[in-house]
């Protein structure tokens, strides 16, 4: 299901004296199955556009269409789009409200025509899918559990609706390297199933390993949008946009400066693993 | 879908914004006083003159000036209904059943909504031209008196400015949370009286949560930077300067006009 921006601009309370700009004419296009990294200086419209994009904001000019549909328009079916498009707010754990773990999770399929045996058995998935017991955390309150806990839980409670395209507003922020790891194995899992993943995430490291595709966001504009590994080879560009690329593309690149021979296209751990053995594979040879 | 934030200080070097925040609330409360007493035509064309020429010296243009009014009309329909239809006294136009609407009743009903329109958008104008900080200064000074008596005086400002500085910050909560609970499928903008029942408390439990961690965090915070309650902290007042007793003037002149000659 792709998902498709046509020339969206937003502004901030427009005709105020608070009116800011936060988008100008973003255009861009979303596959299904894609796995996009949305990067940006702080308060450059990432959350804005991912929240276009959810249909929780309207655009002030533009298109925004799913599956070829315009979402604002009036005809629109919004529980078709809330079905579809999951998106999970930065420090998710704040939205949690009920009083167990196990309707808290329900709450998104309340409104989807499903029996009640489907739903509980979807409460049942995406709590295992986030690493819990269901038995054992099915009865607790949400709001008893550590933060690292409440935050999967609100996860289950997105991933619940089984959404087919999935976005994610700094997910990682404030997790331990255990919980991100964790965290990031879970989506990847999803999108190798099938679900398209958007994320926003400071940590360049994280879009290295598993973004195909990177955004770059400055002041509302869309500068870059190109595949992760063509991204990362213009240190100096990306510095511009006050971003750094990932630990292993940096580590190539001191050792390409040293004189050693490396492909460019190095950008997670694993492909700096295979060069460095390849090196000195090469070394023992001669 | 999106709220303009109300009662947040716009920075500026506008008149107003330049008058000590002492005069600015002694005028308020004059002005208030003066509202109290208005009751005829020419007293509240004095009022709307005055506040047009506020509103324009604050540099706020009228969207900003109207924003707090705009969202509270169910509630000032409310209150007019209520005294148009019930008011005992006056001459019934018709009865039927509880109703009983009067003349009377209509004008109570239209000065009581337009007093409180002026009162919101003459406490918007202090509150956009003052910074927060500023106004739990001169509160602090103004109510310096009652602390003779045994009055905790700075912890009531502190209170105060505390209680307005969050009003803003709650407010932009309110909607993230709103936004977050939409997208997981609650019906906030269903015409439906169900489904707007069924999403106050995925609204309300979690804003409440998150105001007791605020506090706790801020009292602790304010803890570990020294504050002990009881003493004068508020930043020091300069002088009152010749605009701000002009303004006191022209203010507590047009509370006197409307008491003893309107």
């Amino acid at each position: 299901m792709p998902i498709t921006l046509e020339r969206v601009s937003y502004t901030y309370a427009a005709g105020t004296a608070f009116e800011t700009a936060a988008l100008d004419s973003v255009s861009l296009s979303i596959a299904g199955g894609e796995f996009v990294g949305l990067v940006g200086h702080t308060g450059c419209g990432k959350s804005t556009l991912v929240q276009l994009m959810a249909g929780l904001l309207r655009p002030t000019s533009g298109k925004v269409l799913l599956d070829g549909k315009d979402i604002n328009l009036k005809g629109y079916r919004r529980e078709e789009l809330r079905e579809k498009v999951g998106l999970l707010f930065q420090f998710p754990e704040c939205q949690l409200f009920e009083t167990t773990v196990e309707r808290d999770v329900a709450f998104g399929l309340k409104h989807l025509p499903l029996s009640a045996e489907e739903k509980a058995e979807r409460v049942r998935w995406a709590l295992e899918r986030t690493g819990f017991s269901f038995e054992q955390i099915r009865h607790q309150s949400p709001l008893g559990l550590s933060g690292g806990e409440r935050r999967r839980i609100a996860i289950a409670g997105v991933l619940a609706t089984r959404p087919q395209i999935l976005i994610l507003d700094e997910p990682v922020a404030s997790l331990d390297p255990m919980g991100r790891r964790d965290f990031m194995e879970l989506i990847s899992r999803l999108n190798r199933e099938g679900t398209t993943i958007v994320i926003i995430s400071h940590n360049a490291d994280i879009l290295g390993e598993y973004a195909h595709r990177v955004l770059v966001l400055e002041q509302g504009k869309l500068c870059i949008d190109a595949p992760v590994k063509e991204v990362f080879q213009d240190t100096e560009r990306l510095k511009t946009y006050h971003l750094a690329v990932s630990q292993p593309r940096h580590i190539a690149r001191l050792l390409q400066q040293k004189g050693l021979p490396f492909p460019q296209d190095i950008v997670r751990y694993g492909d700096l693993l295979t060069g460095i053995k390849a090196l000195v594979e090469g070394g023992r040879e001669r | 879908m999106n709220r303009l934030p109300i009662g947040v200080y716009i920075p500026g070097a506008s008149l107003l914004h330049r008058l000590d925040a002492r005069a600015k609330l002694l005028s308020l409360i004059a002005l208030v006083v003066a509202l109290i007493y208005t009751g005829t035509a020419a007293g509240y064309g004095i009022m709307a003159a005055l506040t047009a020429f506020l509103v324009f010296f604050a540099g706020l243009d009228l969207r900003t000036a109207f924003a707090s009014v705009r969202r509270v009309v169910p509630f000032f329909l409310v209150i007019f209904l209520m005294n148009a239809l019930f008011y005992d006294g006056g001459e019934a136009l018709w009865s039927w059943w509880i109703f009983r609407p009067s003349t009377a009743g209509a004008i109570i009903g239209a000065n009581v909504v337009l007093k409180l329109i002026f009162l919101m958008i003459l406490f918007n104008i202090l509150m956009s031209t003052t910074p927060p900080m500023k106004v739990t200064a001169a509160l602090a000074a103004l109510l310096q008196p009652l602390g003779y008596i045994g009055i905790p005086v700075n912890e009531l400002a502190l209170m105060i400015s505390v209680a307005i500085q969050f009003i803003p910050t709650l407010m932009e909560e309110t909607e993230t949370i709103r936004k977050a609970q939409t997208a997981r499928g609650a019906k906030f903008d269903s015409p439906r009286l169900r489904d707007k029942a069924q999403s106050i408390m995925p609204l309300v439990i979690p804003i409440f949560i998150s105001a007791f961690r605020r506090a706790d965090e801020l009292a602790t915070a304010m803890e570990a930077r020294g504050y002990r309650g009881g003493k004068r902290r508020a930043a020091r007042n300069t002088p009152l300067q010749g605009c701000d007793f002009a303004a006191m003037l022209v203010t507590t002149a047009i509370c006197l006009v409307q008491i003893f000659a309107l």
